[in-house]
């Protein structure tokens, strides 16, 4: 089978990391890469010579046979590359989030397209949050009743630079940088949201929010809070850690284990306390880079599309996410109790 | 059995948990708490150490060199990957290396105008490659610095994009300019060995995972198995406890299959643990022997 071609746009710590995995998988190589910044692109030319560069990306999309686009660029910039890239017929990976705001990801959605689409909401694909899931799905503890969860890391105790902290470049702050990774993944585990009401709180940067509270009422009646902050001292790491509370047990599950504390003894699941460790229920996976997910993530996108398939987070699935997001927004904003609508 | 003291629990990372790797900064937030686990390693036996470039490692260096109650040899790995990924989601790739070439170091660049800066690194990616990593070096380059180690992810990216130019150019930078031993840290073992053997390259020093789970032993544990039974370099095992998810006898019997594995990394931070690993990895070792 010949493999099929990939095309980077934004060749930063993403762009690449996407670029090495899709190079060295067996169905997919390396075609394109694009970006403004023309010391990486020389630096790709010089070093990669089988790689077409472009310092702009409608011309890689444009002049180069590809199959597969992957769009890494600051996220003002996804819903136009996201709607040229449906003009070429191509599939789609894009880092999350989808897009800056739910009315963009509207207009992304309007096109009804039909081809692969992932957006790179990676937590999806690391081992314990599934575990986490296959329990919730299985229903073996019951429904689930309460949770709490935070998702925190050190990364900002002085005013930001960059467009990330700009909100007309970015769609927000911690929330929707960080704490998008958790909505999408409640959205996972617990379905769709139908009541917000949140509190934020802006410290280090002037525009953006670095701490936020919100609390969160699910469809199926579920109830959970949310704590998302990028200004939390020792976190070298982001983590979001949820307590899940169900009708028969607790689980605890972070990026690196899953601990479930059980009061029956029912198939998969012992009476007590089991931990599971990510090292245990790893996946073997062809090339490792930065973390198994990642790969585990593109891979599925080539299954998707060498067999006909729908993703796991295809656009609207993602879109959910900036419409919830946005909702968190406007409670903030408006000091209210916001009822959810997923546009989608 | 070789047995290197790794360094991941004195800069506050845990592979099992944000809370222990936040009780180890904790810990270790005081150098001189390093300092005591690193010397009962070396009254136990311990005889070499991986450090990093990290600010933290350099203070324990420090204040090792001023007290210096026993001896150790260092492994060094290259580069403080968190530190550079900041930055870079700061200012991007021009912006990373304009820093870089701006830094008191780099005398031939210090006072040129920043277009000129961006002009020469646009020529000669390799030196300014080389010169942040002979800066990055240094600092830590009064103790006994037995291999010089690329970070895995480095290494691993390098690997997927197949470039061999960075492999050879690094071994023969590392060799010549900074007389060091060059070495690698990989996730990907048997990519990195066919990856060699294809560029015709001798196998090198490598770091690799290597327990009995199979945890990042990719693409897969009898893959990895098969390619390490035939290499010919020498091969630092890491990552056989797990962060601490699999036990030291486990580990123990399944790196006793390896008879060309002569030296393994671990992540002790306590005397009790320190012993065990030493008593049961050592001893059983001899004994096979």
């Amino acid at each position: 089978m010949e493999k099929l071609k990939v095309g980077v746009i934004g060749a930063g710590k993403m762009g690449l990391l996407h670029s090495g995995i899709f190079n060295s998988l067996d169905n997919s190589m390396l075609k394109s890469v694009s970006d403004k910044d023309r010391f990486i692109t020389n630096a790709i030319k010089s070093y990669l010579p089988g790689v077409a560069v472009h310092q702009d990306y409608e011309d890689m999309i444009n002049k180069e046979d590809l199959d597969i686009v992957v769009i890494t660029t600051p996220v003002f910039l996804h819903r136009r590359m996201i709607e040229d890239s449906m003009n070429q017929g191509l599939t789609i990976f894009v880092e999350k989030p989808l897009a800056l705001s739910g009315l963009e990801c509207q207009s992304i959605l309007n096109k009804n397209y039909n081809k692969p689409t992932l957006v790179g909401y990676c937590r999806r694909f690391m081992e314990t949050y599934n575990l986490a899931k296959k329990i919730i799905d299985s229903e073996e503890l019951g429904k689930v009743n309460y949770f709490t969860s935070h998702m925190y890391v050190s990364q900002i105790f002085r005013q930001g630079k960059g467009w990330l902290y700009n909100p007309k470049m970015s769609g927000g702050g911690a929330l929707i940088d960080l704490g998008s990774h958790a909505i999408d993944l409640f959205h996972y585990l617990f379905g769709d949201i139908s009541t917000i009401h949140a509190f934020a709180k802006t410290v280090f940067n002037k525009e953006v929010e670095d701490y936020l509270s919100a609390n969160l009422l699910f469809e199926d009646r579920a109830l959970g809070s949310l704590q998302v902050s990028w200004s939390i001292r020792n976190y070298r790491l982001p983590e979001l850690k949820i307590d899940i509370h169900l009708e028969n047990g607790v689980i605890t599950v972070t990026e690196k284990y899953i601990t479930i504390y059980s009061e029956i003894n029912d198939g998969l699941i012992k009476k007590g306390w089991t931990t599971y460790y990510k090292q245990e229920l790893k996946k073997d996976v062809p090339m490792n880079i930065a973390g198994p997910e990642y790969t585990l993530e593109d891979l599925h996108l080539l299954d998707c599309i060498l067999n006909s398939k729908k993703t796991i987070c295809d656009f609207n699935e993602a879109a959910k996410t900036n419409f919830v997001i946005d909702r968190i927004y406007s409670s903030i904003e408006n000091e209210s109790i916001e009822k959810m609508n997923y546009e989608v | 059995m070789d047995l290197i003291l790794g360094h991941n629990q004195f800069i506050g990372i845990s592979h099992i948990s944000e809370e222990k790797g936040i009780d180890l900064q904790k810990r270790f937030f005081d150098t001189v708490n390093i300092y005591k686990v690193v010397e009962t390693a070396a009254d136990l036996g311990y005889k070499n150490m991986i450090i990093e470039t990290h600010p933290k490692m350099l203070d324990f260096l420090n204040y090792y060199l001023e007290n210096r109650t026993f001896d150790m040899d260092f492994y060094l790995q290259v580069p403080n990957i968190q530190g550079y990924i900041h930055k870079m989601n700061e200012k991007g790739f021009s912006g990373l290396f304009l820093e870089l070439a701006q830094r008191d170091g780099i005398k031939a660049l210090s006072g040129m105008a920043l277009k000129n800066v961006m002009n020469l690194a646009k020529k000669n990616y390799f030196s300014m490659a080389a010169s942040a990593l002979q800066l990055e070096v240094s600092p830590f380059m009064d103790v006994n610095i037995k291999a010089l180690l690329l970070h895995n992810v480095s290494t691993d990216l390098l690997l997927s994009l197949q470039i061999k130019n960075a492999f050879t150019e690094y071994l023969g930078y590392v060799k010549e300019n900074l007389k060091l031993n060059p070495g690698f840290i990989s996730l990907n073992f048997k990519l990195f060995k066919d990856s060699f053997n294809k560029w015709g390259l001798q196998e090198p020093l490598v770091m690799t995972p290597v327990n009995p789970k199979g945890f990042d032993m990719n693409p897969s544990q009898g893959e990895v198995e098969l390619a390490i039974r035939d290499y010919r370099g020498e091969i630092i095992a890491m990552n056989i406890l797990g962060g601490g998810a699999f036990s030291v006898e486990e580990t123990n019997g399944y790196l006793r299959r390896f008879d060309n594995i002569k030296h393994c990394v671990i992540g002790a931070s306590s005397k009790k643990h320190l012993q065990e690993i030493i008593h049961i990895l050592s001893n059983s070792y001899e004994d096979f022997g």
